[in-house]
């Protein structure tokens, strides 16, 4: 439309000028000038109607040099989509894009060509400096391929200025640090006092090389003046545990929103500027070992910090079958929630169950005492002393790992008496007593296999399917016959049809009982009878069955093409009827027999055109 | 005749051996509960195992949890205890057994909601049973209430309505249960990551009831009651279901 219009206009302008009638030089008289802005406004209107009908993407970042920490927005601009496409949240190492978009819907309609925009907006900060390229993609809007174009964004060093008044870091201990230690850390933000700032997101950060307990959600803050400018603090405290050995860090940001001095005049009056920033901490390259092999004590069971350790017995003197407690308390400074419980070196003589393990902290999680209590049953009494057991750990501190034996402690076990019950029942005495007084007995076996139960699903066994199965098809027979019924009761026509046919089924079932038990007249009625009641079903609501004379009966056959014989065999088959019961003919057996097979031959051809 | 005879033997030779598996199911169920009475845990164990995968009951499975009780095999004991639950959850000598062991080990009872508690009215596959039945009792109802309109009709299609829903609801409620497993190794650990090298996230203890939430070749992702998730070896864990 477009390149064909240009193309005329110009030729014609071109005409005009080879023929004096303007110059371009000239004076434009209004109805020189009124053509060219009428074409210039079709060329825009008819340019913007067919940009309409394209589909089209662009991607665009409002500022495309920025500094670490702050705030950027990506947009990508889909144009003239019928349909909406889900976009995905962009992923660039370095840059943090918002969990989800704004989305912005705007219709417009030009020289009566409506064309419709959608944006998609992530804001983003920068953890990094570098160059950053957020890649192109291509997508799928009303089932054809578009691409969207890819962004480079330039991110640079935060401003001095701005650092000196924020900064995230880690404090953590010296190291080198070793896998499985518990690294007690604070996260620390460090805020230029009398600045008006609040957290915008709680600290976030992981590394596939250490794991952290929760920050808490109430910081400590605190007041602390660093080259002698005043600042506010802020302190999470965490455990860092490396999970592998090698050089790492584990990267931890937050989103800081504070007000930048400028006032803003609104409305309802002047409003103060805000800005956010992300704030990440610098990459420290934090150094972390493997426990060393050599010297790895066989009791080691995962501990790592500085540890002493107690033991204490409940008893040191016990029955047959009296359970004593045998305490083990592991206090200091470690990795707590990793330590599991030693197992006794030799135990022959003694039931032992799995030990219950307690910890209490002193005021951080990698602080305190953990205990864990054995319960230790005797089973004989020619049994000493209480098994030896051996704890063990890796100290950071040292590099070295340490052990503490406890040795055997010498207990008295005599034999049982007759009020503390036997056996196996004491074996499987509580290790608390209360608890064991107050609480239910064990109940004994069952005395019968009970009816037999699998935990196998219904569907899975065949009786499942047989029983559906039998119930739908019960359903589906309901189901026409209640369709039948009530296309019956619709249709009057239907109705005597199905009437009408059973009850010439019912004749003719009769009527050959009768030719088999050499009943002539009755064989003859009721053929005749049955007759006539399936050729008015072929033939109604027009026609009573009772009331058919043969001429009706030769209509209805020769309107559904009954051919000549068949008309003859009919119409024998009625007179015999009349032969037998009023001229008293007798049809002989071989004879008889002849008309129950032509009866049947015509009800066949009957039925045949029936359907 | 002779092709009658054969086809009388053919169909009667599964129901014959049928009957004598469950014959030889049950004497092994007697035999078993001998050696328990004997206190021979260790020989009853296997007569019941042979039993279960003959002829699985719900008492065979708990009658295998007392041995493997008696044996101080906890996490089994548990564990076929849970197996009779889910089977019956009116079985009232393995929920007190259940209770006895875990008050014995300090460990924390199930805890369940009133829905729940409603819910274990019936088992899971009773539940099943109960949702399809209700199905077709409604869809008979419907077709009975079209062919004849009765108020009964109505009424009946109310109440398999209920019974759908009870039985919907109580499904909801009791499947993710399906997704139990007993830890059965002293030395199982929950570990941060699917490697036998992983470090240990939080140290288990045998008859510990987690959910399995994932599979990673040899190891499981588990829920344990706290909501704390890690990787436990698939051979120290068995599931309920």
């Amino acid at each position: 439309m477009i390149i064909r219009y240009l193309p005329r206009y110009f030729l014609r302008g071109t005409r005009r000028n080879e023929r004096g009638f303007a110059t371009l030089g000239g004076s434009f008289s209004v109805p020189k000038v009124a053509p060219v802005a009428t074409c210039v406004a079709a060329l825009l209107f008819a340019g913007l109607g067919d940009a309409a009908a394209a589909v089209r993407a662009n991607a665009s970042v409002q500022q495309s040099e920025m500094a670490v920490g702050q705030s950027n927005t990506y947009t990508i601009t889909i144009r003239n989509a019928a349909n909406t496409p889900q976009l995905e949240r962009p992923g660039v190492p370095g840059l943090a894009f918002g969990r989800s978009a704004s989305t912005r819907n705007a219709t417009r309609i030009v020289n009566g060509v409506a064309s419709r925009e959608t944006s998609f907006s992530w804001s983003f900060q920068a953890e990094r400096t570098g160059r950053f390229t957020i890649p192109g993609r291509e997508i799928q809007v009303d089932g054809q391929p578009l691409r969207i174009n890819e962004v480079v964004v330039e991110v640079e060093e935060m401003p001095a200025a701005m650092r000196e008044r924020f900064s995230l870091r880690w404090n953590v201990p010296e190291g080198p640090f070793y896998v499985g230690q518990a690294i007690p850390a604070t996260l620390q933000l460090y805020v230029r006092a009398g600045m008006n700032a609040g957290l915008g997101s709680h600290p976030d950060g992981s590394s596939d090389q250490f794991i952290r307990t929760d920050f808490p959600n109430e910081p400590r803050q605190r007041q602390e003046r660093v080259d002698g400018r005043a600042f506010t603090v802020v302190e999470w405290d965490t455990v860092i545990t490396p999970i592998r050995s090698g050089e790492g860090d584990l990267p931890v940001s937050l989103v800081l929103v504070y007000e930048t001095g400028e006032v803003q005049r609104e409305f309802f009056g002047p409003r103060a500027v805000q800005e956010q920033i992300r704030l990440t901490t610098p990459a420290y390259g934090w150094s972390v070992r493997d426990l060393p092999r050599a010297g790895r004590p066989e009791s080691f069971s995962g501990a790592v910090g500085d540890f002493k350790i107690e033991t204490s017995y409940s008893h040191d003197e016990v029955e047959v079958g009296e359970p004593i407690t045998f305490s083990l308390q592991v206090r200091g400074e470690g990795n707590f929630e990793r330590i599991q419980a030693p197992d006794f070196r030799e135990a022959e003589g003694w039931r032992t169950y799995p030990p219950r393990a307690q910890m209490k902290e002193e005021g951080r999680p990698d602080r305190g005492v953990k205990t864990f209590d054995y319960i230790l049953t005797p089973t004989s009494e020619t049994v000493r002393e209480a098994p030896a057991i051996a704890f063990s750990w890796f100290d950071p501190e040292e590099g070295a790992w340490q052990e503490a034996e406890i040795p055997p402690r010498a207990i008295k076990v005599h034999p049982q008496s007759r009020s503390s019950g036997g056996g196996r029942l004491a074996e499987n005495e509580t290790r608390d007593a209360s608890a064991e007084r107050d609480g239910p007995s064990l109940r004994p076996i069952a005395t019968s296999p009970g009816r037999r139960q699998a935990l196998l699903l219904p569907w899975r066994r065949p009786a499942f399917w047989v029983v559906n199965g039998g119930l739908g098809c019960l359903a589906a027979v309901f189901m026409i016959g209640i369709i039948r019924n009530r296309r019956a009761a619709q249709n009057p026509y239907l109705r005597v049809r199905s009437d009408a046919a059973r009850e010439a089924k019912g004749l003719a079932l009769q009527a050959v009982e009768a030719a088999r038990r050499n009943d002539p007249l009755a064989f003859y009625s009721q053929a005749r009878q049955s007759l006539r009641h399936f050729l008015a079903a072929l033939d109604p609501p027009s026609h009573n069955p009772e009331s058919l004379t043969w001429d009706d009966l030769e209509t209805i056959l020769r309107t559904h093409s009954f051919d000549e014989d068949s008309l003859a065999r009919m119409r024998e088959l009625f007179g015999r009827k009349d032969a037998v019961e009023f001229a008293g003919w007798r049809p002989g057996e071989k004879e008889l027999e002849k008309d129950r097979e032509i009866f049947e031959a015509l009800l066949n051809q009957i039925v045949s055109r029936k359907r | 005749m002779n092709i009658s005879r054969l086809i009388f033997v053919l169909l009667l030779a599964p129901a014959l051996s049928l009957q004598g598996e469950e014959r030889n199911a049950e004497q092994l169920f007697f035999d078993a509960n001998m050696l328990v009475a004997g206190g021979a845990y260790d020989e009853a164990v296997p007569l019941y195992e042979a039993g279960l995968s003959q002829r699985p009951s719900a008492n065979l499975h708990y009658n295998l949890g007392n041995a493997y009780y008696g044996l101080g095999n906890f996490g089994r004991a548990r564990l076929h205890w849970e197996k009779t639950l889910a089977m019956n959850p009116r079985h009232s000598s393995a929920a007190t057994n259940r209770q006895v062991l875990l008050r014995e080990l300090d460990l924390p009872e199930p805890s369940l909601s009133f829905g729940t508690r409603i819910a274990h009215v019936f088992s899971f596959n009773q539940w099943i049973w109960i949702g399809v039945l209700a199905f077709w009792w409604v869809l008979f109802s419907v077709l009975a209430r079209r062919w004849k309109k009765s108020g009964w009709l109505t009424l009946s299609i109310g109440i398999g309505a209920a019974g759908l829903l009870a039985a919907a609801v109580s499904l909801v409620l009791l499947s993710p249960a399906r997704q139990d497993a007993i830890v059965l190794d002293e030395g199982a650990s929950l570990r941060v990551a699917p490697a036998p090298g992983s470090p240990v996230a939080a140290p288990l203890r045998p008859v510990m009831r987690v959910r399995v939430t994932g599979s990673y070749g040899d190891f499981s992702r588990v829920r344990m009651v706290d909501g704390q998730e890690g990787y436990l070896q698939k051979d120290q864990v068995e599931k309920i279901w």
